[in-house]
């Protein structure tokens, strides 16, 4: 017990994901914020979306390849094509239509992912090659001027499905804790938290009655099926979100969880009553975070 | 790695030829053969230890670091297909420095004669005074300039600067004397002043950055520039380079495009009048 709060001695499952983390630039940070959302949208969960995607940070302009305002984003996905695949897609979607945006590789590795490689043929021959500092560009003429991209981004390997859930008496409370979580983890590198507004209501567990299902409702959790079956939540709870996180490596995760419970905890939040985490007995993935560990 | 210092223990009065220099750039070399390499000097070859006073000493790198110290104009083809490694010199030197460099690094105090970077392929060549004619062109009789790496001078140039140039990129801090920039097929040039006539005569693409006002022939057409974002990137990497701000917050570029009379796309900004 901690303030009150139980921490339940279980640990969170995640799984190896690739990532690659791409910086947008633009004219304003309105504009460069417009073209990440647009690319982060539809990107909570591989389940279905094909990639998880968020908002890692907003830079300053000093912070850019070219001196103006930006976002970093970062994205997941299970395996390289995916991800190849996402991402190309995505930039040339949500980026390049953008106004003033350009787009720069913000990792790199020697697992290349083509960007301006093959967004290049959109400018129909009057595409421009750049070499600076031994990286190429690709200048695209589009209608406002022309858009600037990396020949590639880069993936890297990364973990996905860090979690941890926030049990209590009533939504407003329940809600009012994991906002202030988000927060606060939403100021780390290196993470992001896919789900709208980093956090989520259908926490799913693996597998369902129905075969064609690869995932359906964590019923263990879920209120109203208290007293249908098996359930892990005590009689009080009438609430419970979860706060799924997708990082680079093990220790921005442990770390971003650490730093989102805590944050409950030190706040004292009125009828939040356990901190649990989703595992899934070892069917999903080889990471553990182990809550009392990370709380140490 | 190595450190090795050489410096000349006569006087050299005649042309004396370093192409084999480079032979210590192969990472098999044995540096115990350091100073038999043969090198020209008045067109009779000698052994190195003949003309320098050599030392080595071992270096934490993955590269050999090499200083030059006491050179003079009569200094010809250093750095020849370089790579790798990385060759400070000192003082001036003389003609076909970097020719066909590949990679590494030369850093040169001095001035440099003619054809300095010609046929360069890759690598970094920083000269920190002046450069003669055809920096970064073809070599005589050839058709391909300058083909990968970057270049940087912080003094002036002379004429045919970027002669028939392919890729890669050129700084020069100071002014570039007559046909700069003639037949450039590709690349990036930036160029403080244009002081000489015929400038970027038959270009076909590339991008020429000129840090002043100039007035263009009429095969160059005016067009809108859109490119903040690729220039402000590349101000960004000479900035890392040069640790000062070669754009200032008042500079509008102009963009032109031409040589009309070759069908050539090539981009010229220039400061707006």
């Amino acid at each position: 017990m901690r303030n009150k709060i139980k921490i339940e001695n279980t640990f969170a499952e995640a799984f190896p994901m690739k990532a690659s983390r791409l910086i947008i630039t633009a004219y304003n940070i309105k504009w460069a914020r417009e073209a990440a959302k647009s690319f982060c949208g539809f990107a909570t969960s591989v389940i279905a979306c094909g990639c998880e995607a968020g908002i890692e940070q907003e830079l300053k302009s000093d912070d850019t390849p070219d001196r103006r305002p930006g976002v970093s984003v970062l994205i997941f996905s299970m395996s390289s094509t995916e991800l190849q695949k996402q991402v190309l897609n995505r930039t040339g979607q949500c980026i390049m239509t953008t106004p003033t945006t350009s787009v720069f590789s913000g990792n790199y590795s020697d697992d290349k992912i083509n960007l301006g490689h093959s967004l290049r043929y959109f400018g129909d021959g009057f595409q421009i090659s750049k070499v600076v500092g031994g990286r190429r560009y690709w200048r695209i003429p589009v209608m406002d001027g022309e858009f600037l991209c990396e020949e590639f981004a880069y993936k890297s390997k990364a973990i996905g499905g860090g979690n941890f859930l926030i049990l209590g008496n009533d939504t407003d409370n329940v809600l009012k804790a994991a906002e202030a979580a988000v927060l606060e983890m939403n100021k780390l590198k290196n993470i992001i938290l896919p789900f709208p507004g980093g956090v989520v209501r259908s926490g799913s567990k693996v597998g369902s009655k129905y075969k064609s299902l690869i995932a359906s409702t964590n019923s263990e959790y879920c209120p109203p099926l208290k007293g249908i079956i098996k359930s892990k939540i005590n009689k009080g709870v009438n609430c419970v979100l979860e706060i799924v996180i997708d990082g680079l490596k093990f220790d921005d995760i442990s770390n971003a969880m650490k730093i989102g419970i805590k944050t409950i905890i030190k706040r004292k939040f009125p009828g939040i009553t356990e901190i649990s985490a989703g595992n899934y007995g070892g069917k999903l993935g080889p990471h553990l975070f182990y809550l009392k560990e990370i709380l140490k | 790695m190595n450190k090795i210092f050489l410096e000349t223990k006569i006087v050299i009065e005649g042309s004396l030829n370093l192409k084999n220099l480079s032979q210590v750039n192969n990472p098999d070399f044995n540096i115990n053969e350091l100073k038999k390499i043969k090198v020209l000097y008045k067109n009779k070859q000698k052994n190195l230890c003949e003309i320098f006073k050599i030392k080595i000493e071992k270096n934490k790198q993955n590269f050999n670091e090499i200083f030059l110290q006491k050179t003079n104009s009569n200094f010809k083809y250093i750095g020849y297909k370089w790579n790798n490694d990385t060759l400070h010199v000192n003082s001036d030197i003389g003609s076909y420095v970097a020719t066909k460099m590949e990679s590494g690094k030369i850093i040169i105090s001095g001035s440099v004669e003619n054809y300095a970077g010609a046929e360069m392929r890759g690598g970094f060549l920083l000269i920190k005074k002046n450069a003669g004619k055809f920096l970064a062109s073809s070599l005589p009789g050839k058709k391909m300039g300058m083909n990968g790496g970057e270049v940087f001078i912080l003094g002036n140039v002379k004429d045919y600067l970027c002669y028939e140039m392919r890729r890669g990129l050129v700084f020069v801090g100071g002014k570039s004397g007559d046909y700069s920039c003639n037949n450039l097929i590709s690349g990036t040039v930036i160029i403080s002043r244009i002081s000489g006539r015929n400038f970027a005569n038959s270009i076909k693409r590339g991008t020429i950055i000129v840090l002043s006002k100039i007035k263009l022939e009429s095969h160059f057409s005016e067009t809108s520039n859109s490119s903040n974002s690729f220039l402000k990137l590349l101000e960004n990497y000479i900035q890392t380079i040069l640790k000062k701000k070669i754009f200032k917050s008042k500079h509008i570029f102009l963009r032109s495009l031409g040589d009309a009379r070759v069908e050539g796309k090539g981009e010229i900004f220039s400061l707006k009048p």
